[in-house]
């Protein structure tokens, strides 16, 4: 339409089958629309979104000059595009179109009152055409995509979608906050439910990111800025000292072995403390990068300088080892970002009565993960904190999971894994386990199977949660007595114990909040990150350009992780293929003759996407980075912020228009 | 079937009592009224009648201090009907004949099948009451009873009561009948207070004036004085070892006890 | 709210959200004597055959613990709403035992479960070395009211815990002042039965006795009493800060370690009472487990050990809930006491004294020694005797 142009308007009322056409007088609805002013033509018809129904309104566009759709059907989440591409198609600009919702707003919610269902719907198509007549057209802006990929996290999820994208070609950035990458699948020894070596399935993997031309690798890093959006990010990240430089070291250990300290001494932390390491140790066996660490604080040469430092003589190339190495802050530029950070483990000293570090005889499930593992702190052997070995086990289920106490969410992995570690013991030991669960939770792909194989092995499943441990002698170095109440027995159950095993749930990361504003996108109240929805786009997020991946997101386990890596990993290469990314058309914009740069929009945006600009110190707002919220809009004191597709002209038209049917019908307008 | 059930309140012992040297009376300032223990088994032994036959229980005292409270509480716990007794002057407690008098009056305007006190208040020591109303009332009289069935089928009633040394002896009686309370056949029920409040809220109890009867009492009281400890008792000191022993000597010595 | 209707309200809706784990029951140190135990009665509940949990008496032998309520994951307020209901629920149809409705009518007309009379309430001040000052006689302001509490008030045992404290006070410089008289029960075996009738007249009555006189905040000696201050008083208004004993002589520890100088050389272990402990967990208010062990640690000579049972996992005595007026009815039913299992539990840890802190435990405590014939063994003494003997006692005031 140009300038001046009197708007000719088409309004197309949809049956929806029956789902509008079973309840609102739809004849009547077109009949009531082709009497509102500027409208051309007005029909009803069957399904709007089929291909007839489309073509209906391309024809109309045609031949009645139309220069303005509208369509009164469902919400605008399901048809709103479909729509807007027919008009393109038959020449009209896209934007020229508005969306009347008649079927969840008039039709499911009112469906016991039809005639007052229908005069509301005509209030909606009148208010609908009255804004129709205000629209503007507006053309979406094109941002080019950087294709690098930073991806935050080097657990499997973080792992997979590295891979993915380097063996597609493109430059991958993979940052890990510890020594080694890995997460927590590394310190497993087996995975349910189909019981594989989880070393065997993960260590390839690991090595072929340490080895791949198209991965930067930085471990014990983090990020510390991020600066610009979706196309363009500029990326600071902080690398720890390791007090070796990874280019040089080559792996030997023989560092490690002429450490003045004998013996290892310090609690490992890969281990959790239940085996010990050196001041300059690697965290396990397989690590990636194999690169040693010196731990500042235990290395007495970082420390204090003072020690003879056999190690720098041991090591047979010349200025590997340098304990003047400082923290580096490299700056990176990718167009997108994966954030793979996982999970951590439930603190069960937060549930006291379970006696976590209370009694010896209490582990956490990742401790006896770590004991059944073969590269462990026993080789594998499940032995006692007193050198024992068990006889008879009990591993509690949700712990620090569906507790409002703690956590009321199901940590989802929780009982398979709990299956898994009684399914090891018993194999290991020979040991009687006791599952004390509330439900189990097997809806994977053999899951059930899987419980029912760890049942048949003599498992003993009791179901009622663990509700008091106590030792067997006051000193409480010896075994625990649980009781439970046996809920399908309904009988009360005290079994002591050699070890009783707290089956811990899954829990955002502590730094979740901080990586969360880091990278402007949302947190659960719980600390995981939020997806942009949960069916349609569960890897996206509400910032363009930052993807999810893995327990970051929610509990989830491997195979759930892994894919998801992989549809993060698709998201991003997918963008990058494009080359570039058209930006949502709702955004909001300065006029910078009204701007008084007085700063009241600054800080209000939820997605830091307003700056001021230094000349005239006038507020701008990025494109890529607004959302549309109207948050500023609504706030800017001299009214001087606009927003595209939310014009004040097209508001107040439409609410006039509904006003004037709350005067004209009285209750029928509501 | 008409039960009705006659309350009176007492000075509470649990609470220090002390004599007005002057007049010779308690001191009212050390008084404080609740009803007597027995008649409160009396009213129970009454509720448990209307839960077995569907009587009903009308609860009768007179306007002390605290009286209304009984009531309220009668109600909490079931009674069908409360009577508060006014008599337009001061209650005094011991003219036991004269209540019975006034009882005996009130009972003309009421239906009454099974009148039910308690036995021996403190100030009704031979647990006359009951006895003088029935005298009044010309109805037969049962004391000291544990249990009382009455049957509407037969207008009778079969009362237990407990003699000396575990026996007891099973009266049968027409009604309408006189029964004086020992205790009931379970232990009272208890009130809770919130039913009591809504029973105070209800305005259930209803109150009678009853003109004065003249009467003119036999007993009079001449003094009141506390109990003085008396001999005979020796108190044993000492570690417990030492009291056993010499309680064993002594028991010895009266030949108590096998040397 | 009644039991017919508590599913109206959001505290009694959170039943529907229980998933029958079966922690309550569990950790429930009474459930082998229940026909019903807390997660049937959960389960009876929801399926509407409540009237056969109240008949059957399940709920007499809960004593108000607080395990299975500040265990329970779904945050079901067992103990504070839904076992008083079911109690309240038990006035109507009889079945409470003699013993225990003769405390509440004692507390009805005397404001002591012990059915003591009002004004012998502070006869034990006359026993006092140090100056005890009562309001009435002498009001005026005062920074701290004393609750001194039923048993402490009348219990021989009690009071020499109350003379102990008072010395303890004078010690440390403490302004303070008891209502004498004119104090009753706060509440508590009638909040925690569900006579919550009864607890409402209580409240209502001290209420008004605070309000005649001028003071800054409330020491309360017993840890039930403590708990019904902070869980029923505030929703009367009524936001004074209130300590319990030990937690205020918790706080002058710095003040009161100079003057431990007798060494009091046993062996000693803490029994946690449910009221300064899990209860205040429960709702999120402060908890009371370090402040005693602080306290007992400071005294010269004192070997502190620990029992099975202790903090939050604390075994109670049995006397919460009612339960102190139910002995009777336990030993017909044939349950063991929990005091005696507690006090086997503190002789196994190699104690030779049991120090408490809870109003109910000395003479409870005291009563299952002797049962147990563990007189030669161990000793029950509270946490202030204990400072108080190491302070120099009586003769040093
Ligand atoms: C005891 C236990 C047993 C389990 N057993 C199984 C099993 O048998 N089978 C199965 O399928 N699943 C199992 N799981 C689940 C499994 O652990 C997860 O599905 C999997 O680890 C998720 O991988 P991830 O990469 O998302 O997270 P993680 O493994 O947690 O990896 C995250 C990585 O990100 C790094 N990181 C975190 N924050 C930052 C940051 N800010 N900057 C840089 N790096 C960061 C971490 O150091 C870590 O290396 C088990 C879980 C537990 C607790
Ligand atoms: S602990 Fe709570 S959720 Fe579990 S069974 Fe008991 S009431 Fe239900
Ligand atoms: S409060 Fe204690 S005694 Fe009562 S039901 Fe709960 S756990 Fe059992």
């Amino acid at each position: 339409m140009k300038e001046g142009e009197t708007p000719r308007i088409g309004v197309y009322v949809c049956h929806c089958g029956l789902n509008i056409a079973g309840v609102l007088s739809v004849k009547s609805l077109a009949e009531y629309a082709g009497r509102l002013p500027n409208v051309v033509v007005s029909r009803d018809y069957k399904y709007m979104c089929s291909d007839p129904g489309q073509e209906l309104i391309r024809q109309d566009i045609r031949e009645h000059g139309l220069n303005r759709v509208v369509v009164a059907a469902c919400s605008p989440f399901l048809h709103e595009e479909t729509f807007r591409r027919v008009c393109a198609s038959a020449g009209v600009n896209p934007y020229f179109y508005q969306m009347v919702n008649i079927r969840e707003h008039a039709a499911w919610v009112h469906s016991h009152e039809k005639e007052k269902a229908t005069r509301k719907a005509e209030d909606l198509i009148r208010a609908g055409v009255a804004r129709a007549a205000k629209l503007e057209p507006v053309v979406r802006q094109r941002v080019p995509i950087h294709p690098a990929v930073l991806v935050v996290g080097g657990g499997i999820a973080g792992i997979q979608a590295a891979l993915t994208l380097a063996d597609a070609g493109k430059k991958v950035y993979l940052v890990e906050r510890e020594p080694t990458i890995g997460g927590h699948m590394a310190q497993f020894d087996k995975t349910f439910p189909t019981l594989d070596c989880a070393a065997c399935i993960l260590t390839p993997k690991m090595t072929a990111v340490g080895n791949h031309p198209n991965i930067t690798l930085w471990t014990y890093s983090d990020v510390v800025k991020v600066d610009g959006s979706v196309g363009h990010f500029t990326v600071t990240v902080r690398r720890r000292p390791r007090y070796v430089h990874e280019d040089l070291c080559i792996g030997c250990l023989l560092c490690i072995e002429s450490c003045i300290y004998p013996d290892a001494r310090v609690a490992s932390e890969f281990d959790l403390g239940l085996g010990k390491r050196k001041p300059v140790y690697i965290p396990f066996p397989q690590a990636v990068p194999m690169k040693v660490v010196f731990d500042p604080e235990t290395c007495i040469a970082v420390k204090t300088g003072k020690c003879t430092r056999p190690c720098v003589d041991v090591c047979g190339v010349e200025g590997a080892i340098d304990f003047e190495q400082k923290e580096e802050f490299p700056q990176i530029e990718v167009g997108t970002i994966i954030l793979a950070t996982g999970f951590k483990t439930f603190d069960p000293h937060r549930l006291p009565f379970y006696g976590y570090g209370r009694y010896p005889a209490v582990y956490t499930s990742l401790e006896v993960e770590r004991l059944l593992n073969a590269s462990g702190p026993t080789g594998g052997e499940v032995v006692l904190r007193n050198g024992k070995k068990p006889e008879a086990v009990g591993i509690v289920h949700c712990i620090g999971s569906r507790d409002e106490n703690t956590n009321r969410y199901c940590s989802r992995v929780c009982c398979m894994y709990a299956m898994k570690i009684a399914h090891l013991i018993r194999e290991r030991t020979g040991a009687e386990v006791y599952n004390f669960y509330i439900d189990i939770r097997a809806p994977g792909k053999g899951f059930e199977e899987f419980y029912d194989r760890v049942q048949e092995e003599g498992v003993h499943f009791i179901r009622g949660k663990v509700g008091d441990v106590t030792p067997e002698t006051p000193d409480g170095k010896g075994r625990v007595v649980v009781s439970a109440d046996d809920t399908l027995l309904g009988r009360a159950r005290k079994i002591p114990l050699d070890m009783l095993v707290l089956a811990v749930g899954l829990e955002a990361q502590a730094d979740a909040n901080e990586v969360r504003r880091l990278f402007n996108i949302t947190c659960s109240e719980e600390g995981f990150f939020v997806e942009r929805h949960p069916k349609l786009a569960p890897v996206n997020t509400f910032t363009d350009g930052v993807f999810l991946a893995g327990c970051c997101q929610s509990p989830k386990d491997i195979p759930d992780s892994v894919a998801q890596a992989g549809a993060a990993a698709a998201e991003a290469l997918a963008l990058i293929d494009r080359g570039e990314m058209e930006l949502s058309p709702n955004f909001a914009y300065v006029s910078a003759e009204e701007c008084s740069g007085c700063k009241t929009c600054v800080p209000l945006c939820p997605y830091s996407a307003i700056t001021l600009e230094p000349e005239h110190g006038k507020a701008v707002i990025n494109q890529a980075l607004c959302k549309g919220c109207g948050v500023c809009v609504a706030a800017c004191p001299s009214g001087s912020i606009g927003q595209h597709l939310f014009e004040d002209a097209q508001i107040f038209d439409e609410i006039e228009a509904l006003i004037q049917g709350v005067a004209a019908n009285g209750e029928g307008a509501r | 079937m008409d039960v009705v059930v006659l309350m009176k309140m007492v000075p509470d012992a649990a609470q220090k009592i002390e004599v007005d040297a002057a007049s010779g009376q308690l001191k009212a300032s050390t008084l404080n009224l609740i009803p007597f223990e027995s008649d409160e088994h009396a009213l129970e032994e009454a509720l448990l009648i209307k839960e077995r036959t569907g009587a009903t229980v009308t609860v009768v005292t007179t306007d002390l201090p605290g009286g209304d409270v009984a009531l309220w509480t009668a109600l909490a716990k079931g009674a069908t009907h409360a009577l508060l007794v006014t008599r337009g002057r001061p209650y005094e407690p011991r003219s036991t004949g004269e209540l019975a008098r006034i009882y005996a009056k009130l009972l003309e305007t009421i239906p009454h099948d099974l009148v039910l006190t308690g036995a021996q208040a403190p100030d009704d020591v031979e647990g006359e009451l009951g006895a003088l109303l029935a005298a009044q009332l010309g109805l037969p009289y049962i004391s000291v009873a544990v249990a009382v069935r009455p049957d509407e089928g037969t207008h009778s009633a079969e009362v237990t009561t407990e003699l000396g040394g575990g026996l007891r002896s099973v009266y049968e009686s027409a009604l309408p009948l006189v029964v004086g309370i020992q205790t009931s056949e379970t232990p009272p029920r208890y009130a809770p207070f919130l039913q009591i409040r809504a029973a105070q809220r209800s305005k259930r109890t209803r109150s009678v004036a009853v003109e004065p009867v003249p009467f003119d009492p036999k007993v009079e009281v001449v003094a009141l004085h506390k109990p003085v400890a008396g001999k005979g008792a020796t108190m044993l000191e000492g570690s417990p070892e030492e009291v056993a022993g010499r309680l064993v000597e002594i028991l010895a010595e009266k030949e108590l006890v096998g040397g | 709210m009644d039991l017919d209707h508590v599913l109206l309200y959001p505290e009694g809706k959170s039943l529907l959200t229980c998933i029958q784990c079966g922690v309550c029951s569990a950790t429930c140190p009474q459930e082998a004597f229940m026909e019903y135990p807390p997660r049937k009665i959960v389960a009876m509940l929801k399926a509407g055959l409540i009237d056969e949990v109240v008949q059957s008496g399940s709920m007499l032998k809960c004593v108000s613990c607080y395990s299975c309520q500040a265990k329970c994951p779904r945050q079901i307020r067992l103990t504070d709403l839904l076992f008083p209901l079911i109690r309240g629920r038990m006035f109507e149809g009889g079945g409470i035992p003699a013993e225990l409705q003769k405390a509440f009518l004692d507390v009805q007309r005397y404001g002591n479960p012990l059915g003591r009379s009002t004004s012998e309430r502070s006869d034990w001040v006359a026993r006092s070395k140090v100056p005890i000052r009562i309001l009435a006689d002498r009001p005026g302001p005062v920074d701290l009211l004393w609750n001194v509490e039923c048993y402490p008030s009348y219990h021989p045992r009690g009071q020499a815990v109350a003379l102990a404290t008072a010395r303890l006070f004078h010690r440390l410089g403490l302004d303070f002042a008891i209502l004498g008289s004119e104090e009753r029960c706060i509440g508590d075996c009638a909040g925690y039965f569900g006579e919550f009738g009864l607890l409402d007249a209580l409240i209502e009555q001290n209420l008004t006795t605070f309000r005649k006189y001028d003071f800054r905040r409330v020491v309360t000696s017993g840890a039930h009493a403590f708990n019904v201050f902070a869980h029923h008083y505030p929703g009367y208004g009524f936001t004074t800060p209130v300590e319990p004993v030990v937690g205020l002589i918790g706080e002058e520890l710095p003040k009161l370690r100079p003057m431990l100088k007798t060494s009091v050389p046993h062996k000693v272990t803490y029994h946690d009472p449910c009221c300064l402990g899990r209860c205040m967990g429960a709702s999120a208010l402060r908890c009371y487990f370090a402040p005693p062990r602080k306290l007992l640690e400071a005294i010269p000579g004192l070997k502190y050990v620990e029992m099975a049972h202790h903090h939050e996992n604390s075994l109670c005595c049995g006397g919460g809930g009612g339960g102190m007026w139910l002995d009777t009815y336990y030993r017909d039913q044939g349950m063991d006491r929990l005091s005696e299992r507690v006090v086997k539990e503190a002789v196994a840890a190699g104690a030779d004294v049991l120090a408490v802190t809870c109003d109910y435990e000395v003479s409870r405590f005291e009563d299952a020694v002797k049962v147990l014939g563990y007189d030669r063994k161990i000793v029950v003494r509270d946490v202030l005797e204990l400072l108080d003997e190491s302070a120099g006692g009586e003769a040093a005031v």
